[in-house]
């Protein structure tokens, strides 16, 4: 059984990439009716695990693209990893017929501003790495030609900072996160996905984005070909 | 080639056996030649909703070389076009067939000579019902809505998924460090997408292999005793997420309306699609049929053309 797995927002919530937030909710509650814990449909189809993943990668969808800020910045994100064309992220045109009746409604952008909580983690971050611990950590790390994940899990903890803070100001989910520090490269998404996460949770930590993706790459390169010729 | 149509569906009493004699009888009725074979091992009664008092010897004369052939153990049914093998004469060790056997019974049944074969299978998920049931690219299940027999349903599809990748690794050729992590690992917890990891990572070549040749086995499923106050749409819904999260493909062939009847019809020991032939229930299955021998209608044009 394949789950979510490579997945993108819209493709998990089965809509079009120019879905209006009409079918963003209507995608959402359908998707709950099916995967919801007590659902008729899937009953016992899936693990408990498998459904809590399923569910948290729904949720996760539906939360950034019913944000106008947030579902642009993942847009873009698909755009610069290849995934799609900015075209395809176009409202469709009226046809001309319905033009002459009504004028094309301009679409109103809602621009959320992030909840304290979310700032507050942000200007934590910018104060704490002031200090000599973390700034020596760092430094430590991005000398390092390949970084593990137990190198971004010290830094976060000394921090102090907990994966579910992450996963609320950057909706990556807690278990891709932890599939991340622990090295666990199998449960990890495709690469251009990976590359993506990283980049958020290392600008999050306040730690060069470039260094930590090809640093984490490599080293996870080195340790499946290892795998592979054991 | 005939079409062997294996009717499964884990739960017992969601209507397997009342749905295969159904369905033999109306694509019979439409003139192709349909056997029914009763493949409950152990609690046979298939012959009772055909009207058979005394069944013949059946699948026991065969193993036990009392009939040379499968063929020759078949008996006429009061249906026109539709023939019947037992299993009741069976001994009552049967449900447990040895390997030869099973072997023997599934290569046996591969090559009856009729259009249609279609097995009466048991409840659960033994290996020899997984095994009848895989012996054909396309399975049916019957369930009906309700959480116990929904958990059974989902319990089937995954063990029948998980042998038949099984089967998939043991008859071709991956290498040795798959064939021996996924045959003899020992692993009772072994799932499938475990077996598509191993294959990923110890003959990463052959996984598109393993993907195309399980996405050729079709499950098809039949909502059996439907009642008013459910959503309709909860079979296509479930359709839906099997595509989604199986690689083999799923159809759903509709919903079967609890009818009062039947129970009446099994009594006067009379068929129930064709006794009662306006019922919505009825209908149901005849739409069924017809999807079911359309199909061979089809397949067999093809292949005059070729």
């Amino acid at each position: 059984m394949n789950t979510f797995e490579g997945q993108h927002h819209y493709e998990i919530l089965k809509i079009a990439l120019n879905a209006d937030v009409k079918e963003i909710e209507r995608a959402y509650r359908e998707a709950l009716e099916i995967y919801e814990e007590n659902s008729l449909i899937t009953y016992t189809l899936f693990s408990e695990d498998q459904r809590s993943d399923l569910l948290q990668a729904i949720d996760e969808a539906y939360h950034t693209l019913m944000d106008a800020e947030r579902r642009a910045a993942y847009n873009q994100y698909l755009i610069d990893s290849g995934v799609a064309e900015a075209a395809a992220f176009q409202t469709n045109p009226p046809e001309e017929a319905k033009a002459e009746v009504a004028p094309a409604p301009t679409p109103t952008i809602k621009v959320v501003a992030p909840s304290p909580k979310h700032r507050d983690l942000r200007t934590w971050v910018q104060k704490r790495s002031l200090e000599e611990e973390i700034k020596g950590l760092v430094a430590e790390i991005s000398a390092r030609d390949t970084i593990s994940g137990s190198d971004l899990k010290k830094l976060r903890q000394t921090l102090d900072i907990q994966l579910e803070e992450i996963f609320e100001l950057t909706r990556i989910s807690t278990a891709v996160l932890t599939a991340i520090e622990e090295n666990r490269y199998e449960s990890l998404p495709a690469e251009v996905f990976l590359k993506g996460f990283l980049k958020t949770y290392a600008q999050m930590m306040q730690i060069d984005p470039k260094h930590v993706i090809a640093g984490y790459l490599k080293n996870k390169t080195a340790a499946t070909s290892m795998r592979k010729s054991k | 080639m005939p079409e062997i149509l294996p009717i499964g569906g884990g739960k017992g009493g969601v209507g397997k056996s009342f749905v295969a004699v159904n369905l033999g009888a109306l694509i019979a009725n439409s003139g192709h030649r349909v056997v029914l074979l009763d493949l409950d091992l152990g609690a046979s009664n298939l012959h009772t909703l055909l009207g058979i008092k005394n069944p013949r010897g059946g699948i026991d004369d065969f193993l036990s070389k009392k009939a040379a052939t499968l063929e020759k153990v078949a008996e006429p049914t009061p249906i026109a076009n539709l023939t019947f093998i037992s299993s009741l004469h069976c001994s009552m060790e049967i449900a447990n067939l040895f390997h030869a056997q099973k072997v023997k019974l599934v290569s046996a049944i591969k090559t009856l000579p009729f259009d249609f074969i279609i097995m009466d299978l048991g409840a659960g998920t033994n290996f020899n019902t997984l095994d009848f049931f895989l012996a054909s690219e396309k399975g049916i299940f019957v369930c009906t809505p309700e959480p116990t027999a929904i958990e059974n349903a989902f319990r089937f599809i995954k063990s029948a998924y998980l042998r038949k990748l099984k089967q998939i690794i043991n008859l071709n050729a991956f290498n040795k460090m798959v064939k021996h992590a996924v045959l003899e690992s020992g692993r009772g917890d072994l799932g499938s997408s475990d077996i598509i990891d191993i294959v990923l990572k110890y003959d990463p070549g052959r996984e598109m292999f393993l993907r195309e040749s399980i996405s050729r086995f079709q499950f098809g499923f039949i909502m059996n005793q439907f009642r008013k106050n459910i959503a309709p749409d909860i079979g296509e819904k479930m359709k839906a997420v099997c595509n989604r999260h199986f690689y083999s493909k799923f159809q759903f062939f509709g919903n079967v309306a609890f009818d009062e009847r039947v129970s009446e019809s099994v009594l006067k020991k009379k068929l129930f699609a064709l006794h009662y032939p306006d019922t919505e229930a009825a209908a149901a299955l005849k739409n069924i049929a017809e999807r079911l021998s359309q199909k061979r209608s089809l397949a067999d044009r093809m292949s005059e053309v070729s």
